[in-house]
C-alpha cells in the first residue's frame, strides 16, 4: 500500500493516489495527503483509485472526510478510475450521490 | 465503587510489589553477582539451577520478575517460559533472559515463548537497574490491559442484556454473528408493529470494536419504539439517520437493511442503504427469486433525507426465505488470501437444494473457510423464513386492525382497531396521535388531540367494554373500589373492541378533522349527558363521560349515535385556533 501526492503548478488541484490496500491502517497518511496544503482555496482533491485492490467501510469513512474538508475550503473531490472491484463498493455505498466520480481520467498514468 | 486506574495500580504494588525475582540458571557462579546487586536493590531473590525445580519455586512462592538462562540442564529455556505464560495467567510475570553468547539462535525461541527482554553476561549494575524498571513498566501495562479488557467485556453484557431485551423472538429466525473484537459494530434488530407486521434491522457501523458500537443502543431504541407505535419504515429510517448524523463524527456511519413483512404474510418490503443485496429465496429450490441491491447512501453521512427512500415491494409465498448479511461475510479473507466472496455465497444458496438447508450450509462453508483465524471485520448472516409460524405470537384473533388510506382525492383516512387482550396491552391514544404527526397535516395540535382522544378512548374502554357506569351508579361509590374494579377487569379483558378512525374532511367549506370512536359496550345515558353540558353541569370525574365536557369545547361538533357506543367529533382548524388564543 502506498499513497502519494501531486499538486499542480498553479495550486489548485490536489492528485492523491493510492496503491494497493486502502483501508484504516492508511487513514494518517490519507489525511496528511490533503491538510496542510499551502496557498489556494477551493481546491480539486482528485483521488486515484485504480490500482487500489481492497477497500474496507473506514477507507469511505477517509473519503467523507476529505468531502468535508474539502467542502469547507470551497472546493471538491472527484474520484478517478476505480477498479472494477473498488466500484462495486462505492456503487453499494450509493457515493455516486456524494461524489462525483470519473472513470475516463487520463490525468494521471503510472 | 469504581477504582481508578491509579488505585488499581497501588493495590497491585502492594500484593505483588513483595514478590522474589527468581534466577533460573545450572551455573550457579554466573550469577553471584546479579543476585548480590537485586538484594542491594532491595529485591527478595530465589535462585534455582533447574527448570523443574523453576517449576516448584513459583508453584509455591509469590515471584513476579523471572532472569532465565537459555539453555538449562534438564530442559530448554523456552519450555520454562511456555509453562510460565501457560500457568501464570492471573498476573503477569516478566521474564528477562540470560545470554552468554550473543549470537545464541535459542534466545530467538525463547523470545518466541513468551520471553520479554534479554541481557548478555557481563552486564552492568545499572544495565539491571534499567531492565527491572521496564520490567516493571511492562507488568504494569499489562495489568491495565487486562482491567480494560474486562471492562469490556462487563460492557459487552451490559449492551447484550440491553439489545435482547428490546429484540423480539421471531420464530425461525437464525443469525451467524462473529466479531473482530469483544464489541461488534453490527446490529440485528426485530420488533413488531400494532398491525402485526415484522420488522427486522441489519445494520453495519464502520469499522469494527467500542467505537462501532457506541451508536448501537439509540438504533435499537428508536427502532423498536417506533415500530410499537406503528411507524413505518421509512419514517425510522429517517429518524435513525437524523440521529446518527448528530451523533456520529464524519467518517462514521451506518449503512443498513430493513425487511417489513406484513401481517397477512403476502407481502415485504425491503431497505437498503448501503448493505449488500439482500436476496429472497424460492422456497422449493432454495434459489435466488429477488436480490434487492442498495439504492441509497448509509445512513448518518447526510443530515436529512429529502427524498422518498425508495424500497421494493415484494410477494412472498410461505416458505420463501430472506437472506441479509453484512460484508464483513463476503469480505473475510483465508490463508492463502483468498476471499470468501458473493459468487460463493450465492453459488452456496443455489445448491443448498432448499431454502430450508441454506443457513446451515452457509454456516459451515463460512466457518471451515476462515478456522481458527482470527477475524478483521463483524460477520453477520441472518436467514428469516417465511413460515407461517413467523407471525404465530401474534393470534390473528387478538390483532390490532391498523390501516392507512391515502388518496389525493378524498384526503387521508386511518382506523385502528384493539381488540381484546390488545386493549390491557397497547395504548393506541399515542400510537394514532403518531400517526397524525406522520400525516403532516396539523389541522389540530398535537395535544388537544391528544387530549380530545384520551377522554373518548377513556370513556369507551371505562363505560363502554369494561362497563363501569354501573358501580358509580350504585351504592359504593368510592374511588378506590372504582380503581380496584377497573384493574380487575382489565385483567382479565378478552373480549370486546374499541375503533378509532381519523379522516381528513372538508367541514363547512374548513380543513378538519374527523374523530370516529366506537366500541362493542352498550353504551350509556348520552343525552343526559349532553344535555348536561349545554346545562353547564359538572360530571364527577370517572362517571359516564368525564372529560367529555372537555372535548365538546375543543371540538366544533361532538355527536353521539345509537345507544351511545359511537361518537363523531369535528375539529377544525379555526375552532382549534381560535381556542388555542382564548
Amino acid at each position: 500500500m502506498s499513497i502519494s501526492q501531486k499538486i499542480s503548478a498553479d495550486g489548485r488541484k490536489v492528485t492523491i493516489i493510492i496503491k494497493g490496500h486502502f483501508d484504516y491502517k492508511v487513514s494518517n497518511e490519507f489525511r496528511d495527503a490533503y491538510r496542510n496544503i499551502p496557498g489556494h482555496e477551493s481546491i480539486t482533491y482528485h483521488v486515484y483509485l485504480r490500482d487500489v485492490d481492497y477497500m474496507d467501510s473506514s477507507a469511505l469513512g477517509m473519503l467523507l472526510l476529505l468531502r468535508e474538508h474539502a467542502k469547507c475550503r470551497g472546493g471538491e473531490v472527484i474520484i478517478e478510475r476505480p477498479s472494477e472491484l473498488i466500484d462495486n463498493i462505492l456503487k453499494v455505498a450509493n457515493f455516486e450521490q456524494l461524489f462525483t466520480i470519473d472513470y475516463s481520467s487520463q490525468v494521471y498514468a503510472s | 465503587m469504581s477504582a481508578t486506574a491509579e488505585d488499581v495500580l497501588t493495590i497491585d504494588r502492594e500484593v505483588h510489589g513483595r514478590g522474589y525475582v527468581l534466577i533460573v540458571e545450572d551455573d550457579i557462579r554466573a550469577i553471584t553477582d546479579l543476585e548480590a546487586q537485586l538484594e542491594s536493590f532491595g529485591h527478595r531473590v530465589l535462585v534455582s539451577s533447574s527448570g523443574k525445580h523453576a517449576v516448584e519455586l513459583i508453584e509455591k512462592n509469590n515471584v513476579d520478575l523471572v532472569f532465565v538462562k537459555t539453555h538449562l540442564i534438564d530442559m530448554p529455556g523456552c519450555k520454562l517460559i511456555g509453562h510460565i505464560r501457560e500457568n501464570s495467567t492471573e498476573c503477569y510475570k516478566p521474564v528477562v533472559l540470560l545470554v552468554s553468547e550473543p549470537d545464541d539462535e535459542a534466545l530467538l525461541d525463547c523470545m518466541a515463548a513468551g520471553g520479554d527482554d534479554f541481557i548478555i553476561y557481563g552486564f552492568t549494575p545499572v544495565i539491571i537497574k534499567a531492565c527491572i524498571s521496564a520490567m516493571e513498566q511492562l507488568r504494569e501495562l499489562r495489568h491495565l490491559y487486562k482491567g480494560s479488557i474486562h471492562e469490556q467485556v462487563v460492557g459487552k453484557q451490559i449492551l447484550s442484556a440491553a439489545l435482547s431485551a428490546r429484540n423480539i423472538d421471531v420464530d425461525g429466525m437464525r443469525i451467524l454473528s462473529r466479531s473482530a473484537a469483544i464489541f461488534s459494530g453490527d446490529l440485528v434488530l426485530s420488533a413488531r408493529n400494532p398491525g402485526g407486521g415484522l420488522h427486522i434491522l441489519l445494520a453495519d457501523f464502520t469499522g469494527h470494536g467500542l467505537s462501532a458500537a457506541i451508536g448501537v443502543l439509540p438504533v435499537a431504541d428508536m427502532f423498536s419504539v417506533m415500530t410499537e407505535k406503528g411507524f413505518e419504515p421509512e419514517k425510522i429510517l429517517k429518524n435513525i439517520n437524523k440521529k446518527l448524523h448528530t451523533l456520529l463524527p464524519t467518517g462514521m456511519f451506518m449503512a443498513a437493511c430493513m425487511l417489513e413483512i406484513d401481517s397477512n404474510m403476502r407481502n415485504a418490503s425491503v431497505w437498503n442503504s448501503g448493505m449488500p443485496d439482500v436476496y429472497l429465496l424460492d422456497r422449493e429450490s432454495g434459489n435466488i427469486k429477488r436480490r434487492i441491491k442498495s439504492t441509497h447512501i448509509p445512513l448518518g453521512i447526510n443530515a436529512g433525507i429529502d427524498n422518498r427512500l425508495e424500497y421494493e415491494v415484494l410477494d412472498i409465498l410461505p416458505g420463501d426465505q430472506f437472506i441479509m448479511h453484512t460484508d464483513g461475510l463476503t469480505d473475510v479473507i483465508d490463508s492463502s488470501g483468498i476471499m470468501f466472496g458473493v459468487s460463493r455465497l450465492e453459488h452456496l444458496m443455489g445448491e443448498a437444494g432448499s431454502a430450508d438447508s441454506v443457513f446451515h450450509a452457509i454456516e459451515s462453508a463460512f466457518n471451515q473457510f476462515c478456522a481458527g483465524k482470527e477475524l478483521s471485520d463483524d460477520v453477520t448472516l441472518v436467514s428469516i423464513p417465511c413460515g407461517a409460524n413467523l407471525l404465530q405470537s401474534f393470534s390473528s384473533e387478538a390483532a390490532v386492525n391498523y390501516q392507512v388510506n391515502r388518496n389525493s382525492k378524498d384526503g387521508w383516512r386511518f382506523m385502528m382497531e384493539l381488540n381484546g387482550p390488545n386493549l390491557r396491552k397497547v395504548d393506541p391514544v399515542q400510537i394514532v396521535v403518531d400517526q397524525y404527526r406522520n400525516m403532516g397535516d396539523f389541522v389540530v395540535s398535537i395535544e388537544s388531540l391528544k387530549d380530545i382522544l384520551s377522554a373518548l378512548y377513556e370513556n369507551a374502554l371505562n363505560h363502554g367494554v369494561l362497563e363501569l357506569s354501573h358501580i358509580y351508579n350504585s351504592s359504593e361509590k368510592n374511588d378506590d373500589t372504582y380503581r380496584e374494579e377497573r384493574n380487575k377487569r382489565i385483567e382479565r379483558l378478552d373480549y370486546g373492541f374499541v375503533r378509532i378512525e381519523l379522516q381528513q374532511i372538508k367541514y363547512q367549506g374548513n380543513n378538519s378533522l374527523l374523530i370516529r370512536v366506537e366500541d362493542s359496550g352498550r353504551g350509556f345515558d348520552h343525552v343526559g349527558l349532553m344535555s348536561g353540558i349545554y346545562n353547564g353541569s359538572k360530571r364527577m370525574p370517572g362517571t359516564n363521560g368525564s372529560g367529555i365536557p372537555m372535548v365538546r369545547e375543543l371540538c366544533q361538533s361532538l355527536h353521539y349515535q345509537g345507544r351511545g357506543n359511537k361518537v363523531e367529533v369535528i375539529v377544525d382548524s379555526r375552532k382549534h385556533c381560535s381556542i388555542n388564543h382564548e
